[in-house]
């Protein structure tokens, strides 16, 4: 049965990196692997070697069994609706200006089309592996929440509400837009809005079962990965951490581990010898020493606190000045990894 | 600033170390800046300090009267 690894963070903090370090290692232990990222800023493909990335997967150049995509939000919504919406209004919705908003623009319409391209891997056996560079949106829980809030929304009484418990003829809603407050509105709102809108939810309606019934599977999907949460020790991605922990759904499993990323090492905190060179270059060499080595001492107190808090045992990356640019940097980066062992979660 | 001759002559050790993850994050910074618009402001505490020190002087900003 093909496993996940879900990948999850605040933006910034090196999820991309890590999950494509992950992924490195389990394609040289010999497990067919597939990165998955939502990251449109090319780092996956760019550390991977490759000059494209789509939704299909593209094997990766000198790694036999590991392969790499991205997500295409808009194919993906577009497979969705093709799924399950009546074939008669299937052409309608996907050329509707919504559907596209949702598809392109809104975060949460993308993170649903991330669980989604992850469960059609998951289910294909095509891989023994799926890692996922999770979409960073309200730090990595919207990922989590979306199959969850999808089902509320399709199954929910906000649509039904707007749609009515039967499908209403397409006249009705006609005759109901005839009204000329509503033409008013219309005139306001710089064309036939209200009308558009109605006749996208009418033909959303036709998806609604088949979509309610492919989150609950996506759920469970999501119920049964490894989860790892990256972030650096400082501020605002440990704010987010937190919230991760306090808001990931129920339907979710916790982290297995916390990667802190940017380490600094403890070592810089004890004394050393005197620096060699210029009195002034020396003075400057050890200010600079003593500064990172405060921070050293600052960062491990904070993992020190969120393991206490959390119960989890991190793994600690070393900062780097520059990300992984090949393969073996990024398999490189796993076994400088201090703590939880990151080779084991994807063995 | 410590000419770069005198961090590579280092001997490796700690002080080496911090000094080429300094040079390296500065460098970074640099070309992320050169991307902004001429006439772009940074605030002084885009000035290459530690975390901890971005996080102590906003610490001190905000409770500034």
């Amino acid at each position: 049965m093909t496993r996940a690894v879900l990948v999850a963070g605040a933006g910034g903090v090196g999820k991309t990196t890590v999950a494509a370090a992950l992924g490195v290692t389990a394609a040289r232990a010999g497990v067919r692997t597939l990165v998955l990222t939502v990251d449109p800023a090319r780092r996956l493909a760019d550390a991977l070697g490759l000059e494209h990335l789509g939704n299909d997967p593209t094997p990766t150049p000198g790694e036999g069994h590991l392969a790499a995509a991205m997500l295409d939000a808009s194919a993906s919504w577009e497979a969705i609706i093709r799924r399950h919406a009546d074939p008669d209004t299937v052409d309608r919705l996907v050329a509707s200006r919504f559907f596209r908003a949702v598809a392109d623009r809104f975060p949460a319409g993308q993170a649903y089309a991330a669980s989604e391209e992850m469960a059609g891997h998951l289910e294909s056996d095509e891989f023994d592996l799926v890692v996922v560079d999770t979409p960073p949106s309200a730090g990595g829980i919207d990922f989590f929440a979306a199959p969850g809030r999808m089902r509320t929304l399709v199954g929910g009484r906000i649509l039904t509400w707007l749609t009515g418990p039967r499908i209403p003829g397409r006249r009705a809603i006609y005759s109901l837009t005839a009204r000329p407050v509503l033409k008013v509105a219309d005139t306001i709102l710089g064309g036939p809005l209200l009308e558009d809108v109605a006749e996208f939810l009418l033909d959303l309606r036709t998806a609604y079962d088949g979509i309610s019934r492919r989150a609950k599977q996506v759920e469970r999907h999501l119920a049964g990965a490894t989860t790892v949460l990256v972030t650096t020790a400082d501020p605002t991605p440990v704010r987010e951490a937190i919230r991760f922990f306090r808001e990931l759904p129920d339907t979710a499993s916790e982290p297995r581990t916390v990667v802190f990323n940017r380490a600094l090492p403890l070592t810089w905190r004890a004394d050393h010898d005197a620096v060699p060179g210029p009195p002034a270059a020396a003075e400057a060499l050890e200010s600079n020493l003593r500064r990172w080595a405060a921070d050293a001492q600052r960062q491990a107190d904070v993992r020190g606190e969120f393991t206490e808090r959390y119960g989890v045992v991190p793994a600690v990356v070393p900062w780097l000045t520059a990300s992984p640019t090949d393969l073996d940097r990024l398999a490189a980066l796993v076994e400088a990894t201090e703590g939880a062992d990151l080779a084991d979660l994807v063995a | 600033p410590v000419d770069g001759d005198v961090v590579d002559g280092l001997p490796d050790g700690p002080h080496r170390r911090a000094a080429l993850l300094h040079r390296g994050l500065h460098a970074g910074q640099r070309a992320w800046i050169e991307r902004l618009p001429p006439a772009t402001e940074l605030p002084f505490l885009f000035g290459l300090m530690t975390p901890g020190e971005v996080t102590a002087r906003l610490a001190d900003l905000w409770g500034a009267p």
